[in-house]
């Protein structure tokens, strides 16, 4: 379900509707049942990763903490478990939607042999867990937290490897073997990517692991759990919420406030805006570059490049800002994921203000863990590299993104080599100052530009020959084939720059809140017309969605 | 009232205040001439694409032919088809059946071989249904006369303009530029064989008749809610909608989408799709060419023009068909790919070179000898 269809808006219209009538517990449980339906509206069966997911960590989480799972959660975890194999990979729920259309054929009970040996598996799951707890709970704690983080790891990364990662090693593996002269057929895992995967990955695993450290008790309610894992708004794009943050919200009453609704209002008007109108607006420019076969000019490679830089822009943060809008309607507030990012002047700063929850995930779970900065300055700039690099993999298995990674990290280094532990300089006043922060800035996003290149490119080769090309060793004489972005990304992006270099100049992200109404009026009904001019663009997945 | 009840219900109201002054501000900056035969500017034109299909052709179709929009009096097969066409002396004389892409392949076909004279039966952006139409009533007349000088016969099949099949007119098809011209729907009957419904209007003038008329008016609705799948109500009935700027955009959207949903289902990824009415259709449309056209002794050639996205989509859905009925073909998604950009021109068409090319391949096609196949009548 997208935020920006009409599915959603009905959706959204039933769920907040239940939501400001039910008491705190319904509306956890209604909260809850809204995640799976938003999740499952994509594929039901994967619904089933997310239920072992959840049950995993929230074992572990408790094992941690207390070294045992008392009896009922290891009973709710064991039943949870297992039905949901059952009624997420056994029951046929094409045939149970089309019963609901006329002529529709009585409902068989359809276990695909995938669903029968699941069932299968998490009994056995459940039988191996049961048997084992009390000689885990038995081991020295040390041992024991060990292990469990060990576990932890092991099935989300595990998650993470087989469905996203499995055939892309594959194939990689026998390019190499084909180098050698070798032509081996390796087994292949003929599965799609689960939505969002990466995203509650992350978000579950951060739990786990914020536990071992003491830093957020462990929840005893299952229930409360799988909703801090299945919160439908930052679900399957962000941002990666932590379990510190999400779950002393979702576990305390809240009361919806005026302030929370105006605010979740305006941010998922600025959010639609920036999707529909200037995300999806530009996209078939930038397809039009990307995709072709045929030789492209430099114009159209940078073009198309500075586009695309806008449009991720748009539709990542635009995303972010539906789903923090969304939540803050319900009085949720989710983590801050974008602050002016294409005003950095530099990548340490770029990464501080770009997809700040991923960011500072790896920074906190792989960087640090990695020694930081403390285990001195080659070991800072291979945990640099390596941080980046991974970052990269992160979000898709394909070597441009490595590549991208590889990029982003030689860019911090770069900048720690020339500027060290130093705190950076105080921008010099006057039209002086703002003149060479202007030019630092310009400076620096062409090297995000350039970073992009690397991660919409199609393949190796279209990076090779894209380089070539923007250097000036390409093909001369092509003529121009980018098509003009509509009105609705035009007068979107001259819109978005206006407002976020208010934003900058008066150096608060919510500068707008402080403008007299009829300005915010004012500026709601241009950025309204212009996100309806936009609903004529062909809608398109969201980017971070394959991620 | 609290005061953050009343700053957001403060804010909403300036909001609709300010949309509305929008909204009444485009109306007044952006007017469409009232004669149709002037062309609004680009932004005038953008604000205008929203509004009903209705109230468009009102506009265009103007008091009469002399004073109507170019739009309205092209394509219409009864005028344009039945036109007396005369050969040249010591030149092979080629028909062409398609729209503007087979136009300019022949154009470009005349450029390289000076020894060909073109003559063109073409809609804008016409489906294979007008151009079988167009060829069907052509060579009933040419059958009572005698008088087609053409001895070969070029049937374009444009890969985009496909889903026309399931309409009967460029009004539904085309919401953002409504052509009025109209066309039979072509279905297959339980034997396989082809059935037309031909459209209850058949000339601008018949469009003002009919719309001066409630209750025809309402026939003709009812037949394009019954034959053509691209018939929305919301689209083209005119209404009070018609005075919002915004209400037009979001209409406009309506259409896009609803359109686009149509012409995926049509054409996707993977190719055309399964549809009865499509793939089956095309088919026989494109036999019952080949098979017309040498049984009145004439070449038939069929044109598969892959444009937008389509990449080989044609190729594989009719070159089987075709080879296996020995229908000389000639396909674009070789010598001017749908991946590589620089075959098009802004507005999708091809460029001068890429129809060289396409050419080039028409004229090599020709050159070799007609090829014929069981099953098919020969003269």
């Amino acid at each position: 379900m997208l935020f920006n269809s009409l599915e959603f808006l009905a959706f959204f219209g039933i769920v907040y509707g239940l939501y400001l009538v039910l008491p705190f517990r319904g509306q956890n449980t209604l909260l809850l049942l809204a995640g799976y339906v938003f999740y499952g509206w994509w594929d039901v069966n994967f619904l089933f990763l997310i239920a072992f997911s959840t049950t995993v960590d929230f074992w572990i989480g408790l094992m941690l903490a207390e070294g045992r799972v008392p009896t009922r959660q290891r009973w709710a975890a064991s039943v949870f478990i297992v039905a949901a194999a059952v009624v997420f990979l056994c029951v046929d729920w094409a045939a149970l939607v089309s019963w609901f259309t006329p002529g529709a054929q009585p409902l068989a009970w359809t276990a695909s042999a995938v669903g029968g040996w699941t069932v299968v598996g998490s009994l056995a799951f459940v039988l191996v867990a049961n048997a084992t707890h009390d000689r885990i709970a038995a081991m020295a704690p040390d041992r024991r937290r060990r292990l469990m983080l060990f576990m932890t790891v092991f099935v989300n990364l595990a998650f993470l490897g087989c469905f996203k990662y499995f055939n892309f090693f594959i194939d990689s593996a026998e390019s190499a073997l084909a180098g050698l002269g070798l032509n081996p057929e390796l087994f292949h895992l003929h599965i799609v990517l689960p939505v969002g995967i990466s995203f509650y990955t992350f978000q579950s695993l951060s739990y786990t692991i914020d536990v071992s450290r003491g830093l957020v008790k462990p929840t005893r309610r299952l229930q409360d759990f799988a909703l801090f894992v299945a919160y439908f708004p930052p679900m399957v794009a962000g941002p990666i919420e932590r379990a510190r943050h999400l779950l002393p919200q979702l576990l305390q009453p809240r009361r919806v406030r005026w302030r929370q609704v105006g605010q979740g209002l305006l941010l998922i008007l600025f959010g639609l805006f920036k999707k529909v109108a200037i995300a999806d607006g530009v996209a078939p420019a930038v397809n039009a570059v990307f995709n072709s076969s045929g030789a492209v000019s430099a114009g159209d490679i940078a073009m198309a490049t500075v586009l695309f830089a806008v449009q991720i822009f748009c539709d990542f943060s635009g995303y972010s800002d539906i789903a923090r809008g969304v939540s803050k309607m319900m009085g949720i507030e989710l983590m801050l994921n974008f602050r002016l990012p294409y005003f950095s002047k530099n990548p340490s700063e770029f990464w501080r203000r770009w997809h700040i929850s991923l960011s500072s995930w790896l920074r906190d779970y792989l960087y640090i863990s990695l020694g930081g900065n403390r285990r001195g300055e080659g070991r800072t700039y291979f945990n640099l590299m390596a941080t980046m690099t991974l970052g990269g993999l992160w979000h898709g298995a394909a070597w441009n993104f490595v590549l991208w990674g590889v990029y982003q990290g030689a860019l911090l280094c770069v900048h720690r080599f020339f500027t060290g532990d130093r705190r950076p300089a105080a921008p010099r006043p006057g039209l002086t100052g703002a003149a060479v922060g202007a030019l630092q800035i310009a400076f620096f996003f062409v090297f995000v530009c350039y970073g992009w290149l690397l991660f919409r490119a199609n393949s190796f080769d279209q990076i090779v020959l894209f380089t070539q090309t923007l250097l000036g060793f390409g093909p001369s004489g092509v003529p121009s084939v980018i098509p003009k972005p509509p009105l609705s990304a035009l007068a979107g992006m001259a819109l978005l720059f206006a407002l976020q270099l208010a934003e900058h100049l008066q150096g608060r992200l919510d500068a707008v809140r402080f403008w007299p109404r009829p300005v915010q009026g004012a500026l709601c009904a241009v950025a309204l017309v212009i996100l309806v001019m936009g609903t004529s663009n062909a809608p398109v997945q969201f980017i971070y969605f394959q991620f | 009232m609290p005061a953050h009840r009343r700053a957001v219900l403060q804010v909403v109201a300036w909001t609709l205040l300010f949309a509305a002054l929008i909204d009444v501000a485009i109306n007044l900056a952006f007017r469409v001439p009232a004669d149709p035969r002037q062309k609004p500017g680009t932004l005038a034109n953008y604000f205008e694409y929203g509004r009903s299909v209705e109230a468009k052709l009102r506009r265009s179709l103007g008091p009469d032919d002399e004073r109507a929009a170019d739009i309205a009096v092209a394509g219409w097969i009864d005028r344009d088809c039945t036109r007396a066409v005369k050969g040249e002396p010591g030149r092979t004389t080629i028909a062409f059946y398609g729209m503007s892409f087979s136009n300019q392949v022949g154009d470009a076909l005349a450029e390289l071989d000076p020894s060909v004279h073109t003559v063109y039966f073409a809609g804008p952006s016409a489906p294979p249904n007008h151009s079988m139409g167009c060829f069907h009533l052509r060579q009933a007349k040419a059958g009572d006369a005698g008088d087609d000088p053409a001895s070969v016969q070029v049937l374009g099949v444009l890969a985009s303009s496909v889903k026309g099949l399931l309409s009967m007119t460029g009004a539904t098809t085309g919401f953002e530029g409504p052509a009025p011209f109209t066309y039979p729907r072509y279905r297959l009957d339980d034997q396989g064989r082809l059935q037309a419904t031909q459209p209850l209007v058949r000339s601008t003038a018949d469009w003002r008749e009919v719309m001066a008329d409630p209750q025809r008016w309402g026939a003709f609705k009812q037949q394009l809610a019954q034959h053509d799948r691209f018939y929305d109500p919301l689209l083209f009935d005119a209404g009070v909608g018609d005075r919002s700027a915004i209400v037009r955009m979001l209409r406009r959207a309506w259409a896009q989408h609803s359109s686009r949903d149509l012409a995926d289902s049509v054409l996707g990824p993977d190719g055309f799709s399964a549809d009865p009415e499509i793939g089956p259709v095309l088919q026989a449309l494109v036999l019952d060419f080949a098979q017309r056209s040498r049984a009145a002794g004439k070449r038939p050639v069929v044109l598969l023009l892959h444009d937008g996205q389509s990449g080989d989509a044609l190729h594989r859905l009719l070159s089987p068909v075709l080879t296996a009925h020995g229908v000389d073909h000639v396909s674009t998604h070789e010598v001017a790919p749908t991946s590589d950009r620089a075959n098009f021109i802004g507005d999708g068409h091809f460029t001068p070179l890429a129809n060289l090319r396409i050419a080039a391949e028409l004229r090599k096609q020709l050159a070799r000898a007609p090829t014929t196949a069981p099953g098919v009548t020969s003269k």
